[in-house]
């Protein structure tokens, strides 16, 4: 497994998994939900890299077609968690919930000038597959 | 607060015997504890994605298809391999409740079912079930027919069933 590119990003948002939960709202207002597994999964990771040199985005894009054509997922790097203390640092890189992240789709890259560039991440937080993943 | 359902299925098939396997080889799992191997009535069963479909029972004995879904991944061939294609494999598909914590209540209703065939998918191994313990109707115990019941028959017969 490689982890993802130790860069730092110019910007980063997080949100947590959700639980496999359904919601069933009766006539009479009542709901009931039921809940298929013990895990949250799906938990989100955006990462934005502005104005990087183009040997970065190379890296980035190269990462994504090695992780994406082995169906392997990865962690991300202190680097890239990078200002976040520790009290929040398992929860946002998915280690506290035994994820662990895959693309969501292709990065998207946008050209600023001459070997210049930015590229957007997306990335996918799923339960760990003991039997693949690191 | 919601009402709150929480069921975890284990899944025990002891496929039918052959050659190899005078007793049968056993397989266990459970579809709700992600990635665990849990503890169930001193057995140990292991995590898979699998679901149930279709009734266990009817009222009228119909004996009715009752279908669990695995992906279709190494593991899961293999539960098919073994079993020659879920022909006459013994499953034991017990549902216990959890409460909000996950721990076991003490309500767990077990059913019993033979296995009658399988089908693949690009995606999904379907294994195909009838409940073992029907209700009794005329015609009981069901029969099927055989060689040695119909004997010969001509290529352009009909054959009533009454």
């Amino acid at each position: 497994m490689a982890s993802f590119p130790s860069y730092a990003p110019s910007q980063r948002s997080f949100k947590p998994g959700i639980y496999p939960q359904r919601t069933y709202r009766s006539l009479s207002g009542v709901v009931t939900k039921r809940t298929f597994g013990n895990m949250p999964s799906q938990s989100a990771l955006d990462l934005s890299f502005d104005n990087v040199d183009d040997v970065t985005v190379a890296a980035i894009i190269e990462h994504y077609k090695l992780q994406t054509a082995t169906n392997r997922r990865f962690n991300v790097s202190s680097t890239t968690m990078g200002g976040i203390s520790s009290s929040l640092l398992a929860l946002a890189n998915g280690s506290a919930d035994n994820l662990r992240w895959e693309y969501n789709g292709p990065p998207e890259v946008q050209s600023v000038r001459p070997g210049r560039s930015s590229v957007t991440v997306s990335l996918l937080g799923e339960i760990r597959d003991p039997r693949s993943d690191d | 607060m919601a009402l709150d359902i929480r069921v975890c299925q284990f899944f025990k098939l002891v496929t039918a015997p052959s050659a190899s396997a005078p007793t049968g080889v056993t397989h266990r799992y459970q579809n709700y504890f992600a990635n665990e191997a849990k503890l169930f009535r001193d057995e140990l069963y292991d995590f898979a994605p699998f679901r149930g479909e279709g009734s266990m029972a009817s009222l009228n004995g119909e004996n009715e298809v009752m279908r669990i879904l695995f992906p279709n991944v190494e593991f899961a061939v293999q539960l098919l391999s073994q079993a020659n294609g879920n022909r006459l494999s013994v499953l034991t598909l017990t549902t216990q409740w959890l409460t909000a914590d996950n721990a076991f209540t003490g309500v767990a209703l077990p059913e019993y079912c033979i296995g009658i065939g399988a089908s693949l998918s690009e995606t999904t191994i379907e294994l195909r079930f009838r409940s073992s313990i029907d209700s009794v109707t005329s015609n009981f115990p069901g029969r099927t027919l055989t060689r040695e019941l119909v004997g010969p028959l001509p290529l352009d017969s009909q054959l009533y069933l009454q």
